[in-house]
């Protein structure tokens, strides 16, 4: 229910002029702290902010986030000049992904907020690149170094550097990538962290209805019919809960139809609140810690049980309308198999820091 | 002869405040305490290691620039082992910046960086720019001290007003600009008011507000001019945060910044 109010909420947020507000004062009191933790406070606002909800106190905090939002950009922009200058004085030139790169297509710098500079580096130039950013103590803005394409894009890599485009970014050219691969990297990443932030599927609505005409959609989907078909499921997502227009398009019909669980599963993890159950706090400890202390073993397991689609995307499967259940499955074994195959050295780590202390 | 002498370690620190201290000290009449200060100033000059060597700088223009060397008899600019004296009738201004000098003598005038009107002197406000982010909206403008790192949001009004603090703009002229840009009466009161604000928040130097307008406040404001024209306002900008949710390799899973770790496919 919450879910599908926040897909509600954000429905046409990336546009100039989203669609007027369709929901309560309620309705957005419901919802707003999921907006407001996942990043997607300023969205919110820029949906009410010319209704009568944008001046309610719910209005005003999501405005809040919007300013906080607009000055974090500021800065993150002078960031991301300084370490491309940086980079390019030792001869590196790294391609800017997600972030900014998707950021600078919205209406306002402050409606896409971002964490990191997710910066992907050719992997010969990768240990030069560490070495300058570790230097840099004094940025503000975490960087986030990539070998190369490979952990974004399974698809070779020379032509997402040779083919990446320069945008300017002040006085600076700052290269991203083409927008068929930009976009192909946002659903990629979108279902291997299970498209937890609503933002994220915000971004893939706005990357397909800013595409140009000469897009080039055998690009974006690639050759591997499987990755080509959870890319237009994730177009589909963006198109069933937010309403993205993908006519037009060769995933439109796709899109339409897509498999039974992914929407619920989609709206299942948008329900819960960001902080407490994503990413870095879903996990208590570190499964290496029940190893010497077995209390709350159980209730890690059941956190770490992993959602349909992450499993599914883990392992390879296809989007289909067969139970994820054996996928879930798998991937708790293979997720077993590695930490077993790790045990004995976290053991003797563990036993290690106890001789130390 | 209005004699002023200001004291530091044996030198004259020339700022604005002194200044402007010991002229309405003169204008106020109260030169026997002066008077005896002069006394003190001077044995203490004469005691003073390096008093011996100053040279005295009279002024012999009757406008002129401190800053400009012709100015003065003998010629050259004061400086730090100078004693100053400006001549009757002549009348120097000071163009800003920092000077040190032995000690000063007025008997004309002198305009220390500021206007001079109606023989008040007023130090005008000045916008802060360095180390400062400006964002600016449609309906407000977004500052982030970088030094600080505190993040103010300033309503048009207060927008308006920090526009225009460049040092050359009186309270006068700034309550003339808001009544243009608002079309209605708008009293110095809310000058006042957000120049407190602007102060508080550091973003203009300046001189603080005279006693009567320092402790002015919003409902003051509001009950005694209305709300003829938005009341300048300046907020702190505190807004939950998205959660560090750093990505980082679902496949290969490379190094996470310190002092994170990737662990399924997070930063932990």
């Amino acid at each position: 229910m919450k879910g599908s109010l926040v897909a509600r909420v954000l429905s046409s947020a990336w546009r100039q002029s989203p669609d007027p507000a369709s929901f309560s004062l309620e309705e957005l009191a419901e919802v707003s702290p999921l907006l407001l933790g996942s990043g997607a406070g300023s969205l919110g606002w820029h949906r009410v902010r010319n209704s009568p909800l944008g001046s309610s106190t719910l209005g005003l905090e999501l405005q809040q986030a919007y300013r906080h939002h607009t000055l974090e950009a500021a800065i993150h922009e002078r960031d991301i000049q300084a370490i491309f200058a940086l980079l390019r004085s030792d001869g590196i030139e790294p391609v800017l992904v997600k972030g900014w790169s998707i950021a600078r297509l919205y209406p306002e710098k402050g409606l896409r907020p971002y964490d990191d500079i997710d910066l992907a580096i050719p992997e010969d130039q990768f240990e030069a690149a560490e070495a300058i950013v570790r230097e840099q103590k004094s940025s503000i803005t975490t960087i986030d170094l990539h070998k190369g394409f490979q952990e974004l894009d399974p698809r070779g890599e020379d032509d997402l550097f040779s083919d990446s485009q320069l945008v300017k970014l002040g006085d600076t050219d700052v290269r991203v990538s083409r927008p068929e691969d930009s976009l192909r990297v946002l659903c990629l990443h979108l279902l291997h962290h299970g498209a937890f932030r609503p933002l994220w599927l915000c971004d893939i609505a706005l990357a397909v209805e800013s595409r140009a005409t000469d897009f080039d959609w055998d690009r974006c989907l690639g050759r591997n019919t499987r990755v080509a078909d959870w890319v237009g499921c994730t177009i589909g997502l963006a198109h069933q809960l937010l309403g993205a227009e993908v006519e037009q398009s060769p995933v439109a019909r796709r899109a339409k139809n897509l498999p039974r669980w992914l929407v619920p599963a989609v709206l299942k993890q948008w329900e819960t609140p960001f902080a407490l159950n994503h990413g870095p706090a879903r996990h208590r400890a570190p499964m290496a810690t029940y190893l010497r202390h077995p209390a709350g073993l159980y209730r890690d397991v059941r956190n770490r049980w992993p959602d349909p689609i992450e499993a599914t995307i883990s392992l390879g499967g296809p989007f289909n309308d067969w139970p994820r259940l054996p996928f879930q499955l798998g991937n708790c074994v293979a997720r077993a198999l590695r930490f077993l195959r790790r045990a004995p050295e976290l053991l003797q780590e563990g036993k290690g820091q106890r001789a130390k202390g | 002869m209005n004699r002023v002498r200001l004291f530091l370690e044996n030198r004259v620190v020339c700022t604005q405040s002194d200044k402007l201290s010991a002229e309405q000290a003169i204008t106020h009449g109260r030169l026997a305490r002066l008077s005896a200060v002069v006394s003190l100033l001077i044995v203490g000059m004469l005691l003073a290691p390096g008093a011996a060597n100053a040279v005295t700088k009279t002024s012999n223009v009757v406008t002129g620039s401190w800053n400009t060397a012709g100015t003065w008899t003998p010629s050259g600019v004061p400086s730090a082992t100078d004693d100053v004296i400006i001549a009757t009738g002549h009348t120097i201004s000071y163009d800003g910046g920092g000077s040190t000098i032995l000690s000063l003598t007025t008997n004309g005038r002198h305009d220390l960086g500021g206007t001079m009107r109606n023989g008040t002197k007023q130090q005008l406000p000045v916008a802060r720019s360095e180390r400062l982010l400006i964002e600016k909206l449609p309906d407000e403008v977004l500052v982030y001290d970088l030094d600080r790192k505190r993040a103010h949001c300033l309503n048009s009004t207060a927008a308006l007003i920090w526009n225009h603090c460049d040092g050359k703009t009186t309270v006068k002229d700034l309550v003339s600009i808001l009544e243009k840009q608002s079309k209605g009466k708008v009293q110095e009161d809310v000058v006042w008011f957000g120049l407190n604000q602007l102060r508080t928040a550091r973003l203009i130097d300046g001189p603080p507000a005279p006693a009567g307008k320092q402790r002015l406040s919003r409902r003051e404001l509001v009950k005694k001019i209305g709300l003829a024209v938005a009341i300048p306002t300046i907020a702190s900008i505190l807004a939950p945060t998205a959660s560090a949710a750093l990505s980082c390799a679902h496949v290969g899973c490379v190094p996470c910044n310190a002092p994170c770790q990737c662990i399924g496919g997070n930063c932990q």
